[in-house]
């Protein structure tokens, strides 16, 4: 019983740090996780903006010129150049105030149109299974909207990136959690070891019930004792030892 | 020093908890290295795409025949890119022969340009890189060429793991949290398999040298002390000759140190964001003014904490402290629940003030069982057991609730928060079991204590200006102005968090140094008037203070609040426990104690309730220097009513 109930403190100790450990290591990596997660998605977004800048620019020269969207008959050429320019874009697209598509050039099937859902805001990024959007709103020459721009990149590369993050860290996680499980292993053993104190006191109260008394062991001090509990247990049973050795000894037998 | 490193127990901890704190730091590394390399690509065609934008406009200006030396407006180019793009460092024109002088440069000095041209650039070093780029000394250098002369882009390399590095702070919280945590989770797991046992032990030894064998020790341990408690209760059993009876070891008194660390720490998790999340609440409630409905609910919460203790210890002896505790938590847990859920400021209102309840229900629960399984000998110690438990959570709580708050929203965390008091209420059962010591309850404020409380002139002194200043700049000004201004500039909540943490570890480190100047100097009042003085000068410069350097201050002169507080508290208490009688203080039972902590409490719920309007009427940053024209014009006037010279000399 009792090393069964040794090896179950072992257990405990070890088990009781290896949760909070593995609670901790989630944490941290779902942290670090979301963290690249934003920064990448910062840089994504910096990117699409600075080429709706450039075409904003390019519609904002117009409507101050009092040519309407529809009328720009440049616009077609800049949008085209833009999406050449960058592989990665899908679509780039100049829409009106009230939603219409105007203007769109794209890349490969026609993309959803998600500037739908933005209408009225200065500047706005979205994330959809299909790709990546960042648009802008272009005030005209009399303060009011004068149009949209919308671009939109494939989400491809993205998703491959946040694919090739997640197993490293889960891998990586698992690897810095097997070794800190080694160690609370190790730290848990350490814990559930033999006191040297403890240790004489019981050896020299197993000789004293087996009638084997003898002088007081050198080695049984409260002295020895490293942590208070022992070191009250050692100095109680060394009061406690001239009773026990005139006593009754058939508590030797367990 | 050398007995504690050689204890096995605190050998078991150190190993233990530098595996926790290796394997945070090899993930975090990992999410640094693998960022890096995955981000890089991105940058650099974010810098190309930049690059690219710039030279269209500088070679539209040149089409028009403008001599590329002669351009202008290429300093507001580079500030609007800056303003768009903080990761980039510096903007060059130069001319078409190589070694020329650059036309124009910004973000760098010409000396640091011409070092960086002569570095050399690593190409290949990196997947991702256009033709025109390369790694030069720290820089990510796009160069394009223009119809006349070259344009340069530079972006900071290390801007790109700036994210990622930033996020070892949360996790810095993390670790702090996890091992504060583990090292809570094996206090009890020692004391309950190992402590507990072993005091058992000793009284069964005591009980056969004072000649009177019979106790068992009725216990089961692991080890070697298991195998020595065996052969103890039959040899003690046997000695008597008849059946023998368990001595009881009595409740540990380690539990209530993670009982009140869990129940604080739920409860603090939202302190950095408490104020905005109330705040948009009471925007939405029509004919509500949003600053004084923040405020009054923010306060609600620390009033009804003080109105419901007196209640909550009449209950203490009908329902016992665990079911007392248990039904704390829970009410705690739907109420932290409800803070999430909430759908307008009323229900917000209800579920704030049911999670009141519920704080005040286990605190008291927790305050009562250490009565109950102390003596008078050994109170003290069981008292510092449970505010250690507080302390940890003061300091633990508002980071790590910051932290989740930016990550998982605020919502979210109030469910963490939730989770948490739902962990304490299951745990009570076993972490508050055993006997009782003593049949002593905790005592409620009476009206007979205000009445001898307040014919106490000194009482009211140190009440009306030590006291309550204290708390009303710890609410006010902590709990409710430091969130609305932080937030309001742009700080996150992890970021609040980390600052509002700063106060508990300046009292957690100034508490024991002030406690023994305080015994070693001998004159309270000048302690308790200089940390009224230093807990309050620095909130009279937040006004005078820029956006930019506005959370440096915060976090000084939360610092300063701490270390103030830390010097007045200790004195404070000493002084009401020297205006108390002995036999009352020594009992628990003194009213001038009572009511100090009754009214504090009351003022603690005073402080958002005055800041909001203050806020509202001057402006936050307006109003922590009215708190802190109040605290320090209440610390002079103690000074001049209270500070006596300390007589020098034998008697």
């Amino acid at each position: 019983m009792t090393t069964k109930k040794r090896y179950s403190l072992i257990a405990t100790v070890g088990g009781s740090m290896m949760i909070v450990a593995i609670l901790a290591l989630i944490l941290a990596g779902v942290l670090n996780f979301l963290r690249f997660d934003e920064t990448y998605m910062r840089l994504v977004a910096q990117r699409l903006e600075v080429t709706a800048q450039a075409v904003g620019r390019a519609v904002a020269l117009g409507l101050d010129l009092g040519l309407p969207i529809e009328s720009q008959d440049n616009l077609p050429g800049t949008l085209r150049q833009h999406l050449a320019a960058d592989p990665d874009l899908r679509n780039v697209t100049v829409h009106g105030c009230d939603g219409r598509t105007v203007i769109a050039v794209e890349r490969g099937a026609a993309a959803p149109e998600p500037w739908r859902k933005h209408l009225g805001e200065a500047s706005w990024f979205a994330v959809e299974a299909d790709g990546m959007s960042v648009g802008l709103g272009i005030v005209g020459p009399l303060g009011i909207c004068g149009a949209g721009v919308s671009i939109t990149r494939s989400a491809e590369a993205y998703l491959d990136a946040v694919n090739a993050v997640r197993h490293r860290f889960l891998w990586g996680g698992m690897a810095a959690a097997g070794a800190a499980g080694f160690a609370i292993a190790v730290a848990a053993w350490v814990f559930g070891r033999r006191r040297r104190a403890l240790g004489a006191v019981d050896d020299d109260f197993a000789r004293l019930l087996d009638g084997k008394a003898g002088e007081l062991p050198a080695s049984l001090s409260a002295e020895d004792a490293t942590e208070g509990w022992e070191r009250e247990l050692v100095a109680a049973y060394l009061a406690a030892r001239p009773a026990i050795a005139a006593g009754p000894r058939e508590g030797g037998a367990s | 020093m050398r007995l504690r490193l050689a204890s096995p127990t605190v050998q078991g901890l150190v190993i233990a908890g530098l595996s926790l704190f290796l394997a945070l730091a090899a993930v975090s590394w990992l999410a640094i290295g693998s960022g890096a390399q995955l981000l890089f690509p991105e940058l650099a065609q974010k810098a190309l795409a930049e690059a690219d934008q710039a030279r269209r406009r500088v070679d539209a200006a040149i089409e028009l025949g403008i001599p590329v030396e002669r351009l202008v407006g290429v300093d507001a180019l580079f500030a609007d890119m800056h303003r768009n793009d903080a990761d980039i460092a510096f903007l060059a024109l130069t001319g078409d022969a190589p070694g020329d002088r650059p036309l124009f440069l910004y973000g760098l000095e010409e000396a640091d340009f011409r070092r960086l041209l002569a570095a050399p650039g690593q190409a290949a070093a990196r997947e991702g890189l256009a033709e025109s780029q390369r790694l030069r000394a720290g820089y990510l250098v796009t160069a394009l060429p223009l119809r006349s002369g070259t344009l340069l882009l530079g972006h900071d390399e290390q801007a790109l793991v700036r994210p990622l590095v930033d996020n070892l702070f949360d996790i810095a919280v993390v670790v702090l949290v996890a091992m504060l945590l583990a090292f809570e989770v094996m206090l009890v797991v020692i004391t309950a398999n190992v402590a507990q046992p072993a005091r058992a032990a000793v009284a069964v030894l005591k009980s056969i040298a004072e000649g009177r064998p019979g106790p068992v020790t009725g216990t089961a341990a692991a080890g070697t002390l298991g195998s020595f408690i065996a052969r103890l209760d039959v040899f003690s059993a046997t000695a008597a000759g008849q059946p023998a009876a368990a001595v009881r070891p009595g409740a540990s008194i380690v539990g209530v140190r993670l009982l009140a660390f869990l129940f604080v720490f739920a409860e603090e998790l939202g302190r950095p964001f408490l104020p905005v999340y109330v705040a948009e609440f009471a925007a939405a409630t029509p004919q509500l003014n949003p600053n004084l409905a923040t405020g009054l609910l923010i306060g609600l919460h620390m009033s009804v904490v003080a109105l419901v203790m007196p209640f909550a210890t009449i209950l203490y002896s009908r329902l016992g402290r665990v079911r007392l505790y248990a039904a704390g938590a829970l009410l705690a847990t739907a109420g932290l629940a409800g803070t999430a859920l909430a759908a307008g400021y009323w229900d917000l209102l209800a579920w704030r003030a049911l999670s009141a309840v519920g704080y005040a229900t286990t605190f008291v629960a927790c305050q009562g069982f250490v009565i109950e399984t102390t003596s008078r000998d050994n109170r003290a110690t069981g008292m510092a057991m449970m505010v250690s438990g507080i302390t940890l959570a003061d300091i633990c709580g508002p980071a790590f609730g910051g932290v989740m708050a930016e990550r998982f929203g605020q919502s979210t965390t109030f469910l963490i928060a939730a989770g948490m008091a739902a962990a304490a209420a299951l745990l009570v059962a076993r972490l508050m079991a055993g006997g009782a010591r003593r049949a002593e309850t905790p005592r409620h404020v009476t009206l007979r204590d205000f009445a001898v409380a307040l014919r106490n002139r000194p009482l009211v002194i140190q009440v009306c200006l030590a006291a309550l200043p204290a708390k009303l700049l710890l609410t006010g000004f902590l709990f409710y102005l430091v969130p609305v201004v932080l937030l309001g500039i742009g700080q996150q909540e992890a970021d609040v968090g980390r600052i509002v943490m700063v106060y508990g570890l300046a009292m957690l480190v100034g508490g024991p140094v002030f406690a023994r100047l305080t015994d070693r100097w001998q004159n309270h009042a000048a302690l308790v008037a200089a940390g009224g003085a230093v807990s309050s000068v620095l909130l009279i410069l937040i006004p005078f203070v820029d956006e930019g350097s506005a959370a440096m201050v915060a976090i000084l002169t939360v610092a300063a609040l701490g270390i103030g507080q830390a010097m007045s508290i200790p004195a404070q208490v000493s002084m009401v426990v020297g205006m108390a009688s002995e036999r009352e203080v020594r009992q628990g039972q003194a009213p001038e104690l009572t009511v100090l902590r009754f009214i504090e409490r009351f003022g603690g719920g005073a402080g958002p309730m005055i800041a909001a309007p203050l806020a509202a009427q001057f402006g936050a940053a307006q109003a922590i220097g009215l708190f802190g024209i109040y605290g320090l014009a209440s610390a002079l006037l103690y000074a001049l009513v209270a500070v006596r010279p300390v007589r020098t000399g034998a008697p």
